[in-house]
């Protein structure tokens, strides 16, 4: 396995993805400044900057593990790639932008907020855990594609229509609002962290899960 | 060098009898360098091991020589050898078939033979 | 001296069988026509001498080393075959330089300059989104990718489809040079067989998910004759042998015979003894239902 290639590969694919987290942020921090004061500055803004952040990570996760699960992983076993590498190389290089998702949000409090080291931990767990959550499902999902074709887009496409309904609910019955509030001591308690661990558990058997599933894939014309 | 190649003869026995022509209208003089099999694979736009063939053919016979390092060269002698060898096929590739079309069309020998002085005073 | 060896290769899909119990070896330093007819299982033979496809039955070895999902192996092949072109989400914004930044990633002996010099050959528009692309332009991607792989042993699915014929007539033109040069193995399935059969030192015909022949082009069509004449006098003449796609038009007949060594056409009688194109043959042997 030609390390320095997947690095090279995987890295480019990683910052595409947290330049397009990015942008997003940007695009949310503009309309923000554009809109009357409607977000308490200070904490409070990092806050929803942060909320958004992980949000749009989930998001990323699951379009970016499932969509390339089922278009690069293909391309790349038509390049000579092993199907195992190709999926681990995907498994690590999300982990890659998970992590430089949370070096963005890390990023985002110390602009925004007071950068106290327990909120850096707290974002660093949050940030963590949706993402490799949302990923591994993705690539679940993005496996059962590829080894199920048509039954399993419905799958997903049923999985994914649960999750939107799910967040929006979420939101909806003002999950947000429960953010607004928070103050450093409340957010200081929570520990994400068994959480993080829990669910960096759950990336590395989906991992293994997506490889099992693509074991013996045929690359289609 | 430069003809067609058809499909009515093997191609390496094609690059062969271009050979031996271009030997004959003296495009390659005797002791002089033949294109190489990857020339004319590229002339032609063949496989090299086709034309390799046809050229192996031309060493084993004597018409062709290889100069180690450098290439393949004509034979002195080779004008000579390829005129013999084609007188003798001659016999066989044209008149026998001539004979052998002539009986097919009824022509009778004195016929055959008369045409042949026709066309000799023709070209007069 | 390298070879790409299938033993036994058997694909089944659910109960339908399309390769049965394939061997086939590859030299190393040879062009190689493949032809067949559609459905006849050049694809998937293909795909699973290159690990792009598992076999249900069977295995394929490089230099005695397995070929499946063996990084040893695999970095010496090299398939290209048709783009999809049709794949939803992220690929449909690919660009051809970035395809081409991924084979160059992959490729271990990747020739970043001969990829280039194909680009401007083909006058290939590399900012081009793969989704976009004509068919003739989609071939010139994979002709680059399969060329400039370096690859040891080199597999073109259909390379030409989609070019026009000046188009077609530089691939060659290109094949053989490399050829001359590297002395790299090329293996290409094509449905032109007439004008590639010059390149091809072996053809290897597939019929129906089986090797029907493989062997040295020029020696092939030098058994093979057309003979035609009075049905009768062809009757006699082709006696004992076998015959291939009959024509007939009133008391003219015209077959097609591929003579097995010690076989002969009788010539004693009234028929006329044609050679047959390769194309003509494969027509012949593969034709009929």
């Amino acid at each position: 396995m030609r390390l320095k290639s997947h690095l090279k590969y995987w890295g480019r694919n990683a910052f595409v993805w947290t330049g397009i987290s990015l942008v997003c942020v940007l695009g949310f921090w503009i309309m923000n400044e554009l809109s009357s004061a409607k977000y308490i500055q200070g904490i409070g803004l990092a806050s929803t900057f942060l909320v958004y952040l992980t949000v749009v990570g989930a998001f990323v996760s699951m379009i970016a593990v499932i969509s390339t699960f089922q278009t690069e992983i293909p391309r790349l076993v038509s390049m000579n790639v092993t199907r195992k590498a190709a999926v681990w190389g995907l498994t690590a290089g999300h982990a890659a932008t998970a992590l430089l998702h949370m070096l963005l949000g890390i990023l985002i409090w110390c602009i925004f907020g007071i950068g106290e080291a327990e909120m850096v931990v707290f974002i660093a767990s949050l940030i963590t855990s949706v993402m490799l959550g949302f990923g591994g499902f993705g690539m679940l999902l993005g496996a059962s594609v590829l080894r199920w074709g048509k039954i399993g887009t419905i799958i997903m496409a049923a999985a994914i229509m649960v999750i939107t309904i799910g967040i929006s609910a979420f939101i909806a019955m003002g999950g947000k609002d429960s953010f607004r509030g928070f103050s450093m001591e409340t957010v200081a308690e929570l520990n994400f962290w068994p959480l993080a661990l829990a669910m960096a558990a759950f990336y590395l058997l989906a991992g293994a899960a997506g490889f099992m599933l693509t074991r013996k894939i045929e690359v289609r014309v | 060098m430069n003809e067609i190649l058809t499909q009515e003869k093997s191609i390496y026995i094609q690059i062969k009898e271009m050979i031996e022509n271009d030997i004959l209208r003296n495009i390659l003089l005797e002791e002089e360098r033949v294109p190489s099999t990857n020339e004319l694979a590229k002339l032609y736009a063949i496989n090299p091991a086709t034309a390799a063939k046809g050229v192996n053919i031309l060493v084993d016979e004597g018409i062709l020589y290889k100069k180690r390092g450098i290439g393949m060269f004509v034979a002195t002698g080779a004008k000579k050898q390829i005129m013999e060898k084609r007188k003798k096929n001659f016999y066989n590739d044209y008149v026998k078939s001539l004979m052998a079309e002539a009986d097919s069309l009824g022509i009778s020998r004195q016929e055959l033979i008369a045409m042949i002085q026709e066309a000799e005073n023709e070209k007069k | 001296m390298s070879e790409l060896k299938a033993k036994g290769i058997t694909k089944k899909y659910g109960t339908k069988e399309v390769l049965h119990g394939i061997d086939l070896t590859l030299e190393k330093g040879k062009i190689y026509g493949l032809i067949g007819r559609n459905g006849a299982g050049k694809t998937t033979l293909l795909s699973i001498l290159t690990s792009q496809n598992p076999a249900t039955e069977g295995s394929v070895t490089f230099d005695e080393m397995q070929v499946w999902e063996n990084p040893e192996a695999l970095k010496h092949l090299c398939f290209s075959r048709e783009l999809n072109q049709l794949q939803g989400g992220n690929a449909n914004a690919m660009k051809v330089k970035e395809y081409l930044w991924a084979a160059a990633t992959f490729f271990p002996y990747w020739d970043k300059e001969m990829a280039q010099k194909l680009v401007d050959i083909f006058k290939l528009d590399v900012k081009q989104k793969i989704s976009k692309l004509s068919k003739g332009m989609c071939s010139m991607v994979t002709i680059i990718v399969g060329l400039a792989s370096k690859a040891e042993f080199t597999i073109f699915d259909e390379p030409v489809a989609g070019l026009d014929v000046v188009a077609r007539e530089k691939f060659y033109e290109i094949l053989v040079e490399e050829f001359m040069e590297t002395g790299r193995t090329f293996v290409v399935s094509t449905h032109i067989i007439e004008e590639a059969s010059d390149i091809f030192e072996e053809v290897i015909l597939l019929d129906q998910g089986r090797i029907l022949l493989k062997e040295n082009t020029q020696n092939l069509l030098e058994r093979a004759f057309h003979v035609s004449g009075h049905e009768e006098e062809v009757a006699r003449a082709v006696e004992g042998l076998t015959v291939h796609h009959e024509e007939r038009l009133g008391r003219s007949r015209g077959v097609t015979v591929l003579l097995e060594p010690g076989q002969r056409i009788g010539t004693e009688y009234d028929v006329s003894v044609q050679r047959v194109s390769l194309q003509k043959l494969f027509v012949a042997l593969c034709g009929e239902e």
